[in-house]
Formats: C-alpha cells, sequence, structure tokens
C-alpha cells in the first residue's frame, strides 16, 4: 500500500521535475539565443555606422573581404561626429547580400532602411527583405545618425553673424565702402581659393537660404583683387551656377583668391548665401539648400535566424 | 508508517534536484547576461569620458590661449616662460574637470598635460597629454597630442609683441582693429640707434592675428591691390626668422622656431603733387627700416636693416606705402633692386 502511495508522489515529482526542465531548458536556449542576435546586431550596427569600412570600397564593385562601413572618410582630421555618406548607401545598396554577408554570420539575414526626419523624402531601403513569418528570433536595432546627401563643398559662405572681412574694394572711388558705413545698402564679403583642378572637377553654385529673397535690392558680386569689378548679379530663386565667370575670373593662373560680395539692404543679414562647390556633372535638381548639410535620419537595422 | 517511505521521500527529492540545479543555471546566466551588458556600458562610458576630455583641452586650450595673450596685451609685460605659464594653467582647468568627474560619475580619473610647445604650422599651439579613466574593472590609457589653432574666429588672439616692446616708450592703442603705435615705435627705434626711425611715427601694425589666404605669397606683388587688401585685413604670413607665438608672448623680436612675420605700415603720406605722384617732395624718407615686425624688434642681434619704398596705393589724396629689403621684396613678388 505504502510502496503505491509512494509511487503516486514520485509520478508527481517526475512529471513536475520533467516540466521545469522542459521551461527552463527553453528560456535557457531562448535567452542565450537571444542574447548573441542582440549583440550581433548592435556590433554589426557599430560596424556601419562608426567606421568607413575597406578604403575606397563604395568606388569598385569587388565585395571579396570589404568591410561596407558607411561613415565618411575624414581624411585624418579629428571630427568625431559620424556622419554617414550617400554615395557608400547607395553602393551598399547594390550589393547589399553579397556585402553584409561579410559582416554578419553565415545562416542570418538582415534589412537596413533609413528614414529622414523631413516627412516629405522617401525612406531609403538599403535591404529589402522582410523576416519569414516562421523566424525565431530577430533584433532590431534603432539609431539616430547624420546623413550626408550630397557631396557638396562650401567653399564661402556669407551668413549672419560671421565676423566680417575687409574686401580689396575698400577705400576705393570705384567700388563699395566697407560694412560698417552708413549707407542704404549692406556689402558682405568673403574670400576663397579656387585652382585649376577644381575648375576641372567641379560645377559651382550660389545658393540661398531661403530661395526667394525678399529684399529686392539683393546683389553678388565675384572678382578678384587685380581684376576689380561692379557687375552685379541678381538672384534667381534657384541655384546659380557660376563656372563661365569663375573661369574668366581664373583665367590662366594655377590658382588664385577670388572674392564673394553680397550686397543687401539689411542688416544684420536676413539671407544666408553659400557658395558650393559640386562634383562635375551633377544635375541642379540634386543642389538644393536642404541637402547642403548633414540630415538627422533614422537607421534601423533588422537581423533575423534563417 | 515504515522505514520503507521514508526512502522514497528521499528518491523523489533526488528528482527535483536537477530542476533545481536548472534553475541556477538559469539564473547564472542571467547573472552573467547583465554583467555583459554592465561591462558594454561601462565601457562606452570610459571612451565617452575619455573623448569629453580631449575636446575640452582644445576648448579649454583656446581660451587659455586668449586669456594669456590679452593679459600680456593689457599689462604690456611679457611671460617670462609662456609654455610652462600656459601648461600649469591647462592643468589647472583639467584638474577641475577631472574633479567634477569624479564626483558626479564615480570613476577614476587623471589628466596630465605633458608639455605645451611649437607645432609644424605655426598658427597653432601643439598640447600633448595623458588621460588615464578607470571605471570599475575597465581603465583606458591614451597619449594624446593635439594642435591648437591660434586663429579661431571664435576667439580671437591679439598679437602681443607691440604691446610689450612699446610699453616702456609711451605704450600703444587699438584703434579699428589695429594697433596704432603714435609716437611710441619711433621713440624706440631711435632709442637704438636704427637709422631713420622717425619714418614710423604713427604707424600701425596688425591687432588679431589672422591667416592670410593669398597663399603662395608670391600673390602679393602681381597687383598693388592685393597687398593693400592684406594690410588692410592685418594679415599673418609664415616665416622661418619670425617668432612663434609663443615666444611672442615672452617678448621676443625673433626666435629659433618656425613663426610668423606681419607688416608694421608706417603713415600715409599726403599727395601735395599734382603731376608726379610719387615725387620726392611727398616723402621724407625714402629709405627706413623694412617694414616687417619680425625686422624692426629685433633687439637682440641688432638686425633693423634698412628697406627701400613701395608704394602700393595713391588714391588722390594720399599715398600709402611700406619699405621692403629684397629678401623679402623677393618674398612676396616684388621686383629687387
Amino acid at each position: 500500500m505504502d510502496l503505491l502511495f509512494a509511487l503516486i508522489i514520485i509520478t508527481i515529482a517526475i512529471g513536475l521535475s520533467a516540466d521545469a526542465l522542459d521551461v527552463v531548458s527553453f528560456k535557457i536556449s531562448d535567452y542565450a539565443a537571444g542574447k548573441s542576435l542582440d549583440r550581433i546586431a548592435t556590433d554589426t550596427t557599430a560596424i556601419l555606422i562608426n567606421t568607413p569600412g575597406t578604403p575606397c570600397w563604395e568606388k569598385s564593385n569587388s565585395t571579396n573581404s570589404v568591410i561596407p562601413g558607411l561613415a565618411m572618410d575624414n581624411n585624418g582630421s579629428k571630427n568625431t561626429t559620424k556622419i554617414l555618406s550617400f554615395a557608400k548607401i547607395s553602393q551598399l545598396t547594390i550589393n547589399y547580400q553579397k556585402l553584409m554577408g561579410n559582416v554578419i554570420p553565415p545562416g542570418t539575414n538582415s534589412s537596413l532602411t533609413i528614414y529622414p526626419s523631413k516627412p516629405t523624402w522617401e525612406p531609403l531601403k538599403v535591404g529589402n527583405e522582410t523576416p519569414p513569418p516562421d523566424a525565431t528570433e530577430v533584433a532590431v536595432v534603432n539609431r539616430t545618425v547624420l546623413v550626408n546627401f550630397a557631396d557638396f563643398r562650401i567653399l564661402a559662405s556669407v551668413i549672419s553673424n560671421s565676423n566680417p572681412e575687409i574686401c580689396p574694394h575698400n577705400n576705393f572711388t570705384v567700388g563699395h565702402a566697407s560694412v560698417n558705413q552708413n549707407s542704404t545698402t549692406f556689402w558682405n564679403c568673403r574670400n576663397f581659393k579656387v585652382t585649376q583642378e577644381d575648375l576641372n572637377s567641379t560645377d559651382f553654385y550660389i545658393i540661398t537660404d531661403p530661395l526667394i529673397l525678399k529684399d529686392n535690392k539683393a546683389r553678388w558680386l565675384l572678382d578678384r583683387p587685380d581684376n576689380m569689378n561692379e557687375e552685379l548679379g541678381t538672384f534667381q530663386g534657384q541655384p546659380l551656377l557660376v563656372n563661365d565667370k569663375i573661369h574668366v575670373m581664373l583665367g590662366d593662373d594655377e590658382e588664385t583668391v577670388l572674392w564673394f560680395h553680397i550686397q543687401t539692404s539689411d542688416d544684420p543679414l536676413s539671407f544666408n548665401t553659400y557658395l558650393v562647390g559640386v562634383p562635375k556633372g551633377s544635375s541642379s535638381n540634386n543642389v538644393s539648400i536642404e541637402y547642403l548639410h548633414p540630415q538627422p535620419c533614422s537607421f534601423v537595422f533588422k537581423i533575423w535566424m534563417e | 508508517m515504515d522505514n520503507k517511505g521514508y526512502v522514497m521521500s528521499g528518491v523523489s527529492l533526488l528528482l527535483i534536484l536537477p530542476a533545481i540545479l536548472l534553475l541556477a543555471v538559469f539564473l547564472d546566466m542571467t547573472n552573467e547576461g547583465i554583467g555583459e551588458n554592465t561591462r558594454v556600458i561601462s565601457s562606452g562610458s570610459v571612451l565617452n569620458t575619455v573623448k569629453d576630455l580631449e575636446a575640452h583641452i582644445m576648448v579649454a586650450g583656446k581660451e587659455i590661449l586668449k586669456s594669456e595673450a590679452d593679459g600680456v596685451m593689457n599689462s604690456g609685460k611679457p611671460l617670462s616662460d609662456s609654455r610652462a605659464t600656459i601648461k600649469d594653467d591647462l592643468q589647472f582647468v583639467m584638474d577641475q574637470k577631472v574633479q567634477n568627474y569624479k564626483e558626479n560619475m564615480g570613476m577614476e580619473l587623471d589628466c596630465n598635460i605633458t608639455s605645451v610647445g611649437n607645432s609644424e604650422d605655426p598658427f597653432a599651439v601643439q598640447i600633448n597629454s595623458t588621460i588615464y579613466v578607470e571605471k570599475g574593472n575597465i581603465t583606458h590609457l591614451e597619449h594624446i597630442s593635439q594642435d591648437i589653432p591660434i586663429t579661431d574666429p571664435r576667439y580671437p588672439i591679439p598679437n602681443p609683441l607691440p604691446f610689450i616692446k612699446c610699453k616702456e616708450y609711451g605704450g600703444t592703442q587699438v584703434v579699428d582693429d589695429k594697433i596704432c603705435f603714435g609716437p611710441s615705435l619711433a621713440y624706440y627705434l631711435d632709442k637704438r640707434g636704427v637709422a631713420n626711425a622717425f619714418a614710423y611715427q604713427n604707424s600701425t601694425t596688425a591687432f588679431i592675428i589672422k591667416k592670410c589666404p593669398y597663399d603662395p605669397y608670391k600673390m602679393h606683388g602681381n597687383n598693388n591691390n592685393t597687398l593693400k587688401n592684406c594690410i588692410d585685413n592685418g594679415y599673418f604670413h609664415e616665416s622661418a626668422d619670425g617668432p612663434c607665438f609663443l615666444c611672442r608672448l615672452e617678448g621676443k623680436g625673433t626666435c629659433i622656431h618656425y613663426g610668423m612675420e606681419t607688416f608694421i605700415v608706417p603713415s600715409s603720406s599726403t599727395n601735395t603733387s599734382v603731376n608726379c605722384s610719387n615725387s620726392s617732395e611727398n616723402f621724407t624718407y625714402n629709405t627706413a627700416p623694412s617694414s616687417i615686425d619680425h625686422v624692426i624688434f629685433d633687439d637682440i642681434y641688432n638686425g633693423t636693416y634698412q628697406g627701400d619704398m613701395v608704394i602700393y596705393h595713391i588714391n588722390g589724396f594720399e599715398i600709402l606705402f611700406i619699405y621692403l629689403e629684397n629678401a623679402h621684396r623677393s618674398k612676396y613678388g616684388f621686383l629687387t633692386i
């Protein structure tokens, strides 16, 4: 009789124990897999965002042992803010599977989408696979990054609150007075250097922020100290291509310092003007004030076990 | 009950033991996971602290360079050892920042400024430091070398040399972003026995240190407007003979380091002759000490040599000119005599 009673208790004990074993082992494997996948996701995101990757990887189409880092090359300068380069993002979109294969472990698959903070812009679908409905484990990482959408080089910027420079027209009978004198128009001038090589590789545009100006006396002028002129240009409410003017100014010299003058009727400045260099042949649609500075975006990276 | 009951309960206890063991393993794993996370976060925190200290050295460096230069400008007294003074100032500021971190973040920190000296760029000061951060088990030791620029427009740094040299001779004034010597520079040169010293009566020179954009410097000679603009803006040029910024704070007119130079401009001459603007009627001195600051302030080696006149602007009322000797004429692209 006692043996049978004991048997019941033993059976219940075995059942409870087996059930606990089952639950715990499931939880352990789940936890281990989840933690390791989280770790992989965080580390992969760190590689993509914080490193520039194999040198010049975005220029060639090869994918062997290439690390697709997306950060802009900082050419040795100690700028610690990581900004992503659009050219690298585009190259990653073309060869996504192969390049990511170099970074994530075999047996996993991933997707990457970049959502710009401006609601009017389209999200960039870099890797567009989605996790299958039966995936056991999906890890998601969401980071805020800055993305440089266009490869601009700001040569001269005339913005409010910047220190005034005295331009060559100062004190001349021909030309404009310096900034501080009492007159109905005010001048702000900046200098910049241009070389023959720049002329061959970049297009020069003048853009204003905002594009359409309320100041109808606003004018711009480009000249050099040994070739001063009074040929004022007007603003057209769109980016102005000034390659010919700069070509004329540079002439046959290997390099020269040019001056960029802005005439306005209010002081302090009510608008900002930039003279930018873009790679030669870029379409003028891409030259927009919105692309001038790096834009914040959400970087959403998903990884799962196949 | 007889003894057999205890055996059965004992065996059933043995069966529950694996479940308890597994529970213990699970708890241990969770702890490991938490420990791992804590290590990652601590490591990130240590790295960010180091980056923060590095950035702070840059900002504090600029502020200290400006405040020391302003101090020399206002008092006219040179620093006895500019490198040591700046190093001590910077060490003091970083110690305060480190103390702040220690109290608030519970980390062990040490930032040691090892040296302050010249960098390859004469418009920058090199600061070497060692940063050590420790949080729990994680430590980070880094030797950092930074170049602090002296031409940042947010921290405008004055040219200290004229204030030191002319203090005993009547002082200088700052008018419209230029240093006006009044009678003091001419008096200083005359006291040293330099010929034609009074050509520099009421001369001016650059106030805030700014880098000249007209590089290569031979561009200045292409056209007088370039030289006029360079002088109007008070730009500085790289020079092997010119004193570096740290030696300028010590009042040295020349030093062995790669430094910079700027023009000291004699006052303009009124254009009294109608037909021939550069006739000698307009000028008392056709030669005078060369208009470069390290030439004029060279009282150690007494190398203040004379230069010939270069007229760079005539506008009907006044004639603007400087004096340059052959070496500087060829440096800036002017015809040599």
